[in-house]
């Protein structure tokens, strides 16, 4: 084990000494020189890497301020008086702030290693274009049971509800956040450079600094307003401004259904596991609870009474409650099947 | 004997250059406080390096080294500007504020950097403030010591090399 690390250190030292010396060597190489930097690079990202690191701490070098250094002002007195002809004051002066004597010139020079020039002449010409190709999503989930609060780089904070899926992509000029599934309570962080958008489905959403949520279920989005104005916008209608207490429902075709004085409270009721439905589609409702409870899942057969609307507060966590709601209609027929509630018309 | 020496205006291309590589710059001086961590942003440019047309790389090594890294390094810098979360209730233990040790990063690579400085040999520290602050050639630094061009620049690798050393120590120590 030992031995195994001071190899590995020795492995190291000597990258590193070569680094040093390519570094070096290439501030004046000769074709042949440069030719095999080229190979030796390509060797091994290793080599890459440390050749890389290396011009780093070069360059850290350069900036420090050697005559600051007393081992540097010691080197400089104990060399013999007149072997190092330090240059005179030739152009750019910089007032000395050296309290050292011997160094008191009054000027420092600013002379670049050499390394440094001309590369930029050729990187203006030489520069492989490369492009932005990468696309790493930013992927929220939850899972049912589980809500989650994300607050964002711009400041805006997201709630999550359970079994929802955001995309967040920021840009210079654009926020655009996609709910991919289930509901999301924005809280908006002003920025009137950057709209915040939520696209969802058909609609897109848009907001300035305002808090809203937007739910997404199987028939559809809804948006609804806590405060301030977002603008809802779909294929199929001429986009709706909203404001607080309003509410728009986008059907999956793009049709805008606005509809007025919803209860603030009561939208982000959620966050307190209450679901407050008021003429919502079965299928939606079903929906809602199956995003809460792992089991039982809730299934509606049927196209009839999917779309068959309800209202009523429930206890997300509580989805007897709602089924002993549900068994109230005649209409509707519930069976057990293993963990699953399965619904359909009688 | 007067070796005069050239104070150069900072050029143009070198002040672009500056400007230019300052985000790869930052990028390398963290990198080597973490040296463990295996870096993807050195993967890609090493691939990038090896599709490079040679000859065209032969023409100037680092400019195109530097071109390449810094290309990726931006990129990856716009991935992390593209993760835009900074607090996430599932993970509130990554959610801690930068340590202190990350704010002053900068300055303690620079009492670093000094440090490993001034335990050089007396001959390396006027060798390099002859290169640095002089902005002598080697052969002119060999002339004024009255060493050989090929010993100034042994003194030169070894001077930047027990720097390098020095700094990864400490990196892997942190």
């Amino acid at each position: 084990m030992n031995r195994k690390m001071s190899r590995q250190s020795e492995d190291q030292q000597r990258l590193i000494e070569r680094a040093a010396e390519w570094f070096n060597v290439l501030e004046d190489a000769s074709a042949e020189e440069r030719a095999e930097f080229i190979d030796w690079i390509g060797r091994s990202p290793k080599h890459l890497e440390e050749f890389l690191l290396t011009t780093a701490v070069a360059r850290e070098i350069k900036r420090v301020d050697l005559e600051s250094l007393a081992p540097v002002q010691d080197a400089l007195a104990m060399a013999s008086a007149g072997i190092v002809h330090l240059p005179q004051p030739a152009t750019t002066a910089i007032a000395a702030d050296t309290s050292n004597d011997q160094l008191k010139r009054g000027v420092r020079f600013t002379r670049p290693w050499r390394w440094g020039i001309g590369l930029a002449a050729t990187i203006l010409i030489g520069v492989v274009a490369v492009f932005l190709v990468a696309g790493r999503e930013n992927n929220f989930a939850t899972h049912a049971g589980e809500q989650r609060t994300l607050q964002l780089a711009d400041g805006t904070v997201v709630h999550l509800n359970m079994r929802s899926r955001i995309d967040v992509r920021f840009s210079r000029g654009e926020r655009n956040v996609r709910l991919l599934e289930g509901e999301a309570l924005f809280d908006v962080a002003p920025d009137a450079q950057r709209p915040f958008r939520v696209q969802s489905g058909a609609s897109l959403i848009q907001a300035v600094g305002t808090e809203f949520n937007v739910l997404r279920r199987p028939l559809g989005t809804t948006v609804s307003v806590i405060e301030g104005i977002v603008q809802v916008s779909a294929s199929q209608s001429t986009p709706a401004r909203l404001q607080a207490g309003e509410e728009a429902r986008i059907a999956v075709d793009g049709k805008i259904e606005k509809r007025q004085s919803v209860d603030v409270g009561a939208v982000a009721q959620w966050r307190q596991h209450r679901l407050e439905f008021r003429t919502d589609a079965l299928v939606d409702i079903a929906a809602e609870f199956n995003r809460y409870n792992p089991e039982p899942q809730i299934v509606v057969v049927g196209d009839a009474i999917k779309t068959r609307h309800y209202s009523g507060v429930f206890d997300a966590n509580d989805p007897e409650s709602l089924l002993e709601f549900l068994q109230q209609d005649p209409e509707l027929l519930l069976q057990r099947r293993g963990q699953d509630i399965v619904i359909r018309q009688r | 004997m007067n070796i005069k020496a050239k104070a150069p205006a900072p050029s143009f291309a070198q002040s672009t250059f500056e400007n230019y590589h300052e985000g790869l710059h930052r990028f390398l001086l963290r990198r080597l406080r973490n040296a463990q961590d295996a870096s993807d942003v050195m993967q890609e440019v090493f691939l990038r390096v090896l599709q490079l047309e040679r000859t065209e790389a032969v023409r100037n090594p680092q400019g195109y080294l530097y071109g390449i890294a810094s290309h990726v390094a931006k990129e990856f810098r716009h991935r992390m500007l593209r993760d835009p979360v900074t607090y996430d209730s599932q993970q509130v233990e990554n959610a801690v504020p930068p340590t202190a040790d990350e704010l002053t990063e900068s300055v303690s690579i620079e009492r670093d950097i000094q440090q490993a400085l001034a335990q050089l040999p007396a001959i390396q520290l006027r060798i390099l403030v002859a290169k640095q602050r002089d902005g002598l050639s080697y052969p002119q630094i060999a002339q004024s010591l009255g060493l050989s061009a090929h010993t100034v620049r042994k003194y030169m690798d070894r001077a930047l090399a027990s720097v390098r050393s020095q700094l990864a120590s400490k990196g892997l120590k942190s």
